[in-house]
């Protein structure tokens, strides 16, 4: 590598890390990006525009495929050369508890194909612990991270509503993305029950005059996009960063520990060429960690840093996606399709109504819905039809374009009991960096993970403190997931931006 | 004609579509499969299950797209199939009255027999992912681009 000097090492380029390395260079820092995965344009190498027909096994994947995958639910065969396989980075998990880890493995990390949902939390959420009880309150508050949240959705994009709802605080949006039909029926119905269900709140460029460019509605989206209008880091902070020529980009490096000189200042990073094995030290004045949650947690972890409290990796908790309810909608049974309905980059939205004005009995917290509608390529409800024939045939056509849907997203709560640590058997991945073992009660579903290091003011009881700096360390900053103390039922993400971008602004003005 | 034989060619028999042979499937059994995939989704005002050549499709996945216990139990449920009906009705399964193989699968789908199941999503998958299924049965219209997207068109979905 160049002998170059650089002020920081982001390690991670996803949300996290993608957000830290665009702050930190545009604040003239030099920054160095350590990026374990390859460098994948998703522009160019993608499954767009295809049909199941012109796929082998018609986009199935193979057994062999299949088992390589097995731990990694999200992985298919339009993303999974983004996806990490198990036996690249194993895990343990104790008996009888198993763990789904969802792992990206590239530049940009999970948001080349996450679900793009960017929702703001509200103090209900910041708070949460003071009303119910359980856990403990957010360093910050709402409006501490209000401009942060301006900020991020100004530069990335997010298509929405302005609805204003207590818990849902609205942002700065670009036009939303209409409702179908399903949507419509399944609006009129929440309309009963008092319930509000908005278009979805999506990070998609729909404005005709921005950095990136307009949304073509293929609604390809989850086999990365072929346009760059869905936001990633890899065609969105990462290329705004570079352009600064304060940024390099070293993807394949794979982070192997933080390095720590005599007073326990970190001093630099070391880490492991995957391609060509090769290692290397670097230095830096600053480390941010934005490998996501875990492995950030599992680098710290490695490094013996960060855990004077004995917090580090304690407390872990969930944001999940569990039960999908479908049903179809009478009036939409047999109407023909009058354009590609499955086109849409995010549909509807039902957000938290537990727990906001009112106190539910029996639980705390909440539960929002991601909802979808329209035909797709295919008919996956025909399974659970019983019968066969040409009535069957018929049932399946009329049904079609009728299908609804709601998948629940809830929190699990943090507890102690949840926890992850170093394989206390030892065990290693292919670089020799020893690996996690996950203790996770509920963990079947894990999507999109938060919350490791109870960030409170006080180092006795957290590991990091309200700008996402290390206690233990001061110019060392944990700038994803980790960082949480409660999961809430939202999707985490634009929230990880925003801390990111303020905890990188903190470090400019008093660097630790 | 003429010219081919002032150059002293000879015509070269089936050359247009070399026959289709099963992978993993015998002639016998690809029948069978045939048979079945069209009574699970017969030909009606629309293509069926034999336009689509689901029977391909599914050969094609015991080769390469089942695991081995999955191929195994396919095709050990193909055998068991046509011992029962040589059993009960002295002929294999092809060889019944359509009638009488209607009947049996009544009875095999309301047992949800692992085998019927197990076909029938087969079938299924192979004929919704064909070009006559997709697109000509559900009328798919995706792989479009769109200036802006539309949403729902139907003032009557919005009372
Ligand atoms: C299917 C799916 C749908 C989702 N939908 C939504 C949604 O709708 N809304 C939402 O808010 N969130 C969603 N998420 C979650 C979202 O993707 C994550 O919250 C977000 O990507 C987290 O960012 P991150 O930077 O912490 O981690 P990641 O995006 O995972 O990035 C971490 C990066 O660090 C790299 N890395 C790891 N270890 C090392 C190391 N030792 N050295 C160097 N590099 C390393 C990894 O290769 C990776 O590229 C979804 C997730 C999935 C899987
Ligand atoms: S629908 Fe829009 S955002 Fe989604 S993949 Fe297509 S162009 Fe990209």
């Amino acid at each position: 590598m160049k002998a170059v000097r650089y002020d920081a090492i982001v390690v991670g380029s996803g949300a996290a890390g993608g957000m830290a390395a665009y702050k930190l260079s545009k604040a003239g820092l030099k920054v160095l990006l350590l990026e374990a995965g390859p460098d994948k344009d998703p522009r160019r190498e993608n499954f767009h525009h295809k049909m199941p027909f012109d796929l082998a096994l018609r986009g199935a994947m193979s057994p062999q495929e299949r088992d390589r995958y097995r731990l990694n639910k999200s992985a298919n065969v339009y993303n999974k050369h983004v996806m990490m396989e198990d036996a690249e980075e194993p895990y343990s998990t104790p008996p009888g508890k198993p763990f789904t880890w969802v792992r990206s493995r590239v530049v940009g990390g999970k948001t080349l194909h996450w679900g793009r949902f960017s929702l703001r939390f509200s103090d209900l959420d910041f708070q949460a612990a003071s009303r119910d009880g359980y856990g403990v309150d957010w360093p910050i508050r709402y409006a501490e991270i209000a401009p942060y949240y301006d900020f991020v959705e100004r530069l990335i994009g997010v298509a929405g509503t302005r609805e204003g709802l207590p818990q849902l605080p609205d942002g700065v949006f670009q036009p939303a993305v209409p409702l179908r039909c399903g949507e419509h029926q399944l609006r009129q119905g929440c309309e009963k029950l008092g319930l509000h269900l908005i278009p979805a709140r999506v990070a998609v460029v729909t404005r005709p005059d921005f950095s990136r460019p307009k949304c073509h509605y293929c609604g390809y989206c989850g086999r990365l996009c072929c346009t760059g209008s869905m936001f990633s880091t890899r065609v969105s902070l990462i290329p705004m960063a570079a352009a600064t020529g304060n940024l390099t980009l070293r993807p394949n490096s794979m982070v192997r520990v933080v390095l720590a000189d005599k007073e326990g200042r970190a001093r630099g990073v070391a880490f492991v060429d995957r391609l060509t094995r090769k290692e290397y030290e670097v230095a830096a004045r600053v480390v941010v960690l934005g490998a996501s949650c875990l492995e950030s947690t599992r680098l710290l972890l490695n490094s013996r840093l960060g855990n004077s409290s004995g917090e580090l990796g304690r407390n872990l908790c969930e944001h999940i996606m569990a039960a999908k309810i479908s049903g179809f909608a009478p009036r939409l049974a047999g109407k023909m399709p009058a354009y590609a309905e499955d086109g849409h980059p995010g549909a509807g939205y039902i957000p938290q109504f537990q727990n906001v004005t009112a106190r539910e009995k029996d639980f705390i917290r909440g539960y929002s819905f991601e909802c979808s509608s329209g035909v797709s390529d295919y008919p996956g409800f025909a399974h659970g039809l019983e019968g066969f024939g040409a009535a069957f045939k018929k049932r399946v056509k009329e049904l079609y374009p009728a299908m609804v849907t709601m998948e629940t997203n809830g929190e699990v709560l943090a507890r102690r009991e949840n926890f992850v640590e170093i394989d206390p058997d030892g065990a290693r991945d292919p670089y020799g960096i020893r690996t996690l073992r996950i203790h996770e009660t509920f963990g079947e579903n894990e999507l999109r993970m938060v919350t490791h290091m109870n960030e409170k003011a006080d180092p006795r009881t957290s590991v990091l403190d309200p700008f996402n700096r290390c206690h233990d360390v001061p110019n060392l900053l944990v700038v994803d997931g980790a960082a949480f103390p409660s999961a809430t039922a939202l999707e985490p993400t634009l929230t990880i931006m925003a801390l990111a971008a303020r905890a990188c602004d903190h470090w400019v003005k008093q660097p630790g | 004609m003429r010219r081919r034989e002032a150059l002293g060619l000879v015509a070269l028999p089936g050359l247009a579509a070399p026959a289709w042979k099963p992978d993993v499937l015998s002639e016998p059994q690809n029948r069978t499969v045939e048979t079945l995939a069209e009574l699970i989704l017969p030909r009606t005002d629309t293509p069926g299950a034999r336009d689509a050549q689901v029977n391909r499709y599914i050969d094609r996945m015991l080769k390469e797209g089942l695991d081995s216990a999955g191929r195994q139990a396919f095709l050990e449920g193909l055998a068991a199939l046509d011992e029962q009906c040589a059993k009960r009705f002295g002929h294999a399964f092809v060889e019944l009255a359509e009638s009488r193989q209607v009947a049996l699968l009544e009875e095999m789908s309301a047992a949800r027999h692992p085998f019927f199941q197990q076909m029938k999503n087969l079938t299924l998958r192979g004929y919704y992912t064909s070009r006559e299924g997709l697109l000509q049965e559900l009328q798919y219209q995706g792989n479009r681009a769109y200036e802006n997207y539309p949403g729902c068109t139907h003032p009557e979905h919005l009372k």
